[in-house]
């Protein structure tokens, strides 16, 4: 797949703030409000490869598919595919419901 | 007077010359300093300059060199260093057949659909609350460990 092929179909997520893509050698793609970021890419590539560590009991597999970095207005939600790490800032939508 | 003497191509050269030293000097160092000559026979120098030549080669040499033999060696069998060799070569073989392995997990592929993964509805606010207060819990009951000490670690022996 091309870099622009994965960076098309990572503009069309809805309410996405910026983007990264990031393989074993460096940043290949950043947009938006990552666009060379290389800092968060270190700390996302760090953060995704900790958690990759983790297993369920009896599991050979990485026991998730998506990582999610939640923070008070936003969020990062991480990925990988093909030996590249997929990194996304999304909108926070969910806050504590209001009861009224 | 003289001519300057070279060790490197000693080998090579046949009929012993004038300059060639009868007795072998027992710390091989045949290259002369720059600029001098090595005391040719019959031809007498003096003695001073020669000796103290001799003398300033002789220690830089013995500063410079490593005597191997007069540190402490390992008295090992043949077998045993056969042994040894061969349990070397087997752990080499394992390790280099486990290493590359090892590179290629390091980013395993979480899926085959990265762009609908990320896409897809963000965690529930009610779970991330949950694992919040999950976490909350744990961190307080960890924190809550202490040593319950029951006895005195150190008792005198009353020897009736």
């Amino acid at each position: 797949m091309t870099t622009a092929a994965l960076t098309a179909g990572l503009e069309r997520i809805p309410d996405q703030l910026g983007f990264l893509v990031i393989s074993e050698d460096g940043v290949l793609a950043s947009a938006g409000e990552l666009e060379n970021d290389e800092h968060t890419a270190g700390v996302m590539m760090q953060m995704v490869r900790t958690a990759c560590r983790f297993r369920l009991s009896g599991s050979t597999d990485a026991p998730f598919k998506r990582m999610s970095v939640i923070l008070e207005d936003f969020m990062y939600v991480v990925t990988i595919s093909g030996q590249k790490v997929f990194v996304v800032k999304r909108q926070n939508n969910q806050h504590e419901p209001i009861n009224v | 007077m003289g001519c300057c003497y070279s060790g490197e191509d000693g080998n090579s050269r046949e009929k012993p010359e004038e300059t060639d030293p009868l007795i072998p000097h027992p710390n091989p160092v045949s290259k002369p300093p720059n600029g001098t000559e090595w005391p040719i026979p019959g031809v007498p120098s003096p003695p001073t300059d020669g000796q103290a030549l001799l003398t300033s080669i002789l220690t830089k040499t013995a500063q410079n060199i490593i005597d191997v033999s007069a540190a402490d060696s390992v008295v090992m069998e043949q077998h045993e260093i056969m042994d040894k060799a061969r349990q070397y070569s087997t752990k080499l073989a394992m390790l280099s057949t486990s290493l590359p392995q090892k590179k290629a997990l390091t980013l395993p592929s979480l899926t085959s659909q990265p762009h609908q993964v990320l896409a897809s509805d963000l965690v529930p606010y009610s779970d991330v609350q949950q694992v919040s207060k999950i976490a909350a819990y744990a961190y307080s009951a960890i924190s809550q460990i202490k040593v319950d000490a029951k006895e005195e670690l150190v008792v005198q022996f009353a020897i009736p």
